[in-house]
């Protein structure tokens, strides 16, 4: 079974919302959402600093209407991990 | 402001021994993600005896003796530091140990780390309205020590290392330098991130600070990438005002002598905004080899020049420098 997001571009995760927090990283980072599934550490591989990761946190809150602290910030290095802190944040199952 | 007879008369600094940043990381002291992310690898560490105003001391008196003055000779004395909680009076502290006459002052500059580049502004405003001008003595210096400051974990981006530095500036022509022009720009939305008390922080055991908590929690108020666009703005800003005062294209700029702010930060903060590339800062052959010195990276890095012999008669230097508030300070100089 796979997912989907409002562009139509599919993932095979079917976790609630998944598709849609890759969707809100490839916006901010400007890359496809293919390759946001695709990285293990946007620090090492795109050189992304803290105050991306900042504004990520920011568009993550106004589009899922949770509160997600910048104490998280470390744990933000991937798409699965940023999906975990947000699910966490607003209750979406187990967030696996 | 353009200035036509101020000149850099006198410079003393002083570098206590580079710690390395592979020691602090293998010590956990220094995380390996930022050290990676920022190529800084070492740092300058005072002894714990050591305070800010003697290191200041011994960098003033370098200074003194290379523009061939006394502390009597000077009509004020300047002293700034972005991290001294160890002296209540340093500029009179420094005053007092270089010799200074009584009658003249002392003040101390509370501008952080834009504050060197600051006093030069102020230095030079003061010569132009002192009768038969004189000299004005420079003195900076910074010890990031706990209980208070951690210098590999308080803020991000940075190692914040020990350091003094002592500039004297005359308005008789001399030694190293002529100061053209100088240009400030201030962001003072920022200044919430260095509101606090920290005898409050203490006692709370919200030490060492976190500085890194402070910004983060403002970068998001005032919106991540807004402020990154208005940081890029000031520096940007401070720089064109300085070099069009200073009648200097930025093509022209010899050297430009910034903070030793990390890699994961000095690039669309400093290197885009002001149009150079790293041959033109002192980064890969010093100031990733000491990390931020609060007020001496700028002393630092032009001396590193003078000594290298790397600087010519008529080379004009961008000096850019970037404050808590925030501020940003540029000046331009002419070498001699």
């Amino acid at each position: 079974m796979s997912g989907s997001n409002g562009t139509g571009t599919r993932t095979t995760d079917d976790r609630p919302h998944y598709a849609e927090v890759r969707d809100v990283i490839a916006e901010l980072l400007a890359i496809t959402p293919q390759r946001v599934e695709e990285i293990k550490s946007f620090s090492e591989e795109l050189g992304t600093d803290s105050i991306v990761m900042i504004e990520l946190l920011v568009r993550l809150e106004r589009r899922f209407g949770v509160d997600v602290s910048e104490d998280n910030l470390p744990k933000l290095v991937s798409l699965d991990a940023v999906y975990a802190v947000t699910a966490e944040r607003a209750g979406w199952g187990n967030g696996r | 402001m353009r200035y036509g007879d101020v000149y850099l008369a006198g410079i003393g600094t002083y570098l206590p021994p580079v710690a390395s940043a592979d020691d602090a990381v293998a010590a956990g002291r220094y995380s390996a993600d930022e050290h990676r992310r920022n190529g800084i690898t070492g740092t300058p560490v005072a002894a714990a005896a050591e305070t800010p105003p003697e290191m200041a001391v011994t960098a003033s008196k370098k200074a003194l003796a290379a523009a061939g003055l006394r502390g009597a000779d000077l009509e004020l004395v300047l002293f700034g530091s972005q991290w001294d909680p160890q002296h209540g009076v340093p500029a009179a502290y420094v005053h007092h140990a270089v010799g200074g006459r009584p009658d003249v002052g002392t003040l101390e500059v509370r501008q952080g780390c834009s504050g060197a580049v600051t006093m030069l502004d102020l230095a030079a405003r003061h010569l132009r309205t002192t009768p038969g001008g004189g000299a004005v003595l420079i003195s900076t210096a910074d010890r990031f020590c706990l209980p208070s400051w951690d210098r590999y974990s308080s803020d991000e981006g940075y190692i914040w290392g020990d350091a003094a530095s002592a500039l004297v500036v005359t308005s008789e022509p001399a030694g190293i330098a002529r100061l053209v022009a100088t240009a400030t720009h201030s962001f003072s939305a920022a200044e919430e991130v260095c509101r606090g008390s920290i005898l409050l922080d203490a006692e709370r055991g919200n030490l060492p600070l976190l500085m890194r908590g402070h910004k983060q929690r403002f970068y998001k108020k005032f919106g991540p990438l807004s402020f990154r666009r208005e940081f890029q703005h000031a520096v940007r800003d401070t720089a064109t005002r300085a070099l069009a005062e200073a009648g200097t294209g930025a093509g022209e700029v010899a050297w430009a002598l910034v903070p030793n702010m990390g890699l994961q930060w000095r690039g669309w903060a400093l290197l885009e905004p002001l149009g150079v590339d790293e041959t033109r800062t002192t980064w890969t052959d010093h100031g990733r080899h000491i990390g931020h010195t609060g007020l001496a990276d700028q002393a630092l890095a032009l001396e590193f020049l003078l000594n290298r012999g790397a600087l010519q008669g008529g080379d004009r230097v961008l000096l850019l420098a970037v404050g808590i508030g925030l501020t940003f300070s540029a000046a331009v100089l002419e070498i001699v």
